[in-house]
C-alpha cells in the first residue's frame, strides 16, 4: 500500500546516529566493522565509541530509561489526542526519515514533517504502540572520560501506528522506528530538546566572553543581525 | 560563537588531548586554545558549566543560528556534524543585511 506523501512523512523518524558514526557496543569487539545494522542490535544496549574500549558497566546506570519511557509515552499519547504541537516537539530536526519499506522515496528530514502534521490530524485518528522490546540506547561521544554520565542519549524504538480516517474508510497501519536524542538537563534527567524554532524570539542569554571579558547580553545586540556559532574544539 | 561542553573529550586535537572540562577555568582554557589555533576572529563567550544556554537552544555538539535585529530567529541549521552547513546561514545573514533581495 502506497500512502500519502504527507503521512509518509509523518510515520516514522530516525534521529542521530547514521552509517557513518562510529560506535561500539558492550557486546561487539571494538575492533568490529560497525554499521548501521551493527549498532541498532535490539537486543543490545549501546554505549561508546570504536575508539573506546572497555567501558565500565555502571556507565548504563545514568540512562534514565523510565523517565525517556515516560516522554515516550507523553508522544504516543499526543498522537492519540491529535496533539500536533506536542507530537511536533517530540520530532527534532536532526531527524532523518527511515521507512525501510518506501526505499523509493528521498530521504527526508523530519523538519519537514512538523508541516505536515496538523493535516494529518485534521483527518485521521492516530494510535501509536511502541514495542518495548525492540528499545536500544547508545551515545557517541562526549562521554569518553566522563562515565558516570552520559550527556546525551540516542532512544531507539519500534512502533506500530494506526491511522483512521475520520471521514470513515479503512484503517491505514504502518510499523515504524522512532529515534530520537534525549539530552542531559541541569536537574540530571535526559529530554528531548528542540530549542528555538525559525520565527521564534530567541531566548536571551548572558555569558561571559573569553579571556575575563565583560558579560555579553545577548539582547543587546538586537539592533543588527545576529550569528550564533555553537560549538567547541572536539 | 558560543563555546559548549566539547563534543569529542578524549580527542587528540593540535597533538594534544582535550578532555572534557570540570571546571569553567578549564573550559575557558581550551576555548581560548581552539580560537587561538584555528584563528577565529569573532567574538567568543563561554556556556556556563550547566550547559543551559547550550540545552536551550539544542545545540550540541554544534549548530548555527541567524538572528534578525529583532532577536527573531530567521535561520537555524541541523545540529552538527552531519547538519553543519555554512551556505544557509550566510544566505539568510545577506538577506538580513540587503545584499539580495528579500524573498519572504
Amino acid at each position: 500500500m502506497r500512502f500519502p506523501a504527507s503521512l509518509v512523512v509523518l510515520l516514522a523518524v530516525v534521529a542521530g546516529c547514521t552509517a557513518t558514526d562510529q560506535v561500539a557496543t558492550n557486546s561487539v569487539p571494538s575492533s568490529a566493522v560497525l554499521n548501521e545494522d551493527t549498532i541498532w542490535d535490539p537486543d543490545a544496549v549501546f554505549i561508546g565509541t570504536q575508539e573506546m574500549g572497555n567501558v565500565p558497566a555502571d556507565v548504563f546506570d545514568s540512562v534514565d530509561v523510565a523517565g525517556i519511557r515516560k516522554q515516550r509515552d507523553q508522544w504516543a499519547e499526543a498522537f492519540a489526542a491529535g496533539d500536533g504541537e506536542t507530537v511536533q516537539f517530540m520530532f527534532t530536526y536532526d531527524a532523518h526519515l527511515q521507512l525501510p519499506e518506501h526505499s523509493d522515496l528521498p530521504d527526508t528530514k523530519a523538519g519537514d514533517s512538523l508541516l505536515s502534521a496538523s493535516e494529518v490530524f485534521d483527518k485521521f485518528t492516530a494510535e501509536l504502540v511502541f514495542d518495548e522490546e525492540s528499545e536500544a540506547y547508545s551515545s557517541v561521544g562526549g562521554f569518553r572520560n566522563e562515565f558516570d554520565k552520559l550527556p546525551w542519549v540516542t532512544f531507539k524504538s519500534d512502533y506500530a501506528l494506526s491511522l483512521t480516517p475520520k471521514s470513515g474508510g479503512d484503517t491505514v497501519e504502518q510499523n515504524g522506528r522512532f529515534i530520537s536524542k534525549f539530552r542531559r538537563q541541569a536537574d540530571d534527567s535526559l529530554r528531548v530538546v528542540r530549542g528555538p524554532g525559525i520565527g521564534d524570539q530567541a531566548p536571551d542569554f548572558a555569558l561571559n566572553r573569553m579571556s575575563g571579558g565583560k558579560e555579553l547580553q545577548l539582547s543587546s545586540l538586537w539592533n543588527r543581525p545576529t550569528v550564533l556559532i555553537f560549538g567547541s574544539y572536539t | 560563537m558560543v563555546y559548549i561542553e566539547e563534543a569529542h573529550p578524549g580527542n587528540i586535537v593540535g597533538g594534544l588531548q582535550v578532555n572534557q572540562t570540570e571546571t569553567y577555568d578549564q573550559r575557558e582554557a581550551v576555548a581560548e586554545l581552539c580560537t587561538t589555533s584555528l584563528d577565529l576572529s569573532f567574538p567568543t563567550v563561554l556556556d556556563k558549566l550547566d550547559n543551559a544556554v547550550e540545552i536551550t537552544y539544542a545545540a550540541f555538539p554544534d549548530r548555527i543560528y541567524v538572528l534578525d535585529s529583532d532577536g527573531v530567529v530567521r535561520h537555524k541549521t541541523l545540529p552538527g556534524p552531519q547538519g553543519w552547513d555554512t551556505a544557509g546561514p550566510m544566505a539568510t545573514l545577506d538577506r538580513l543585511l540587503g545584499k539580495t533581495p528579500v524573498s519572504d
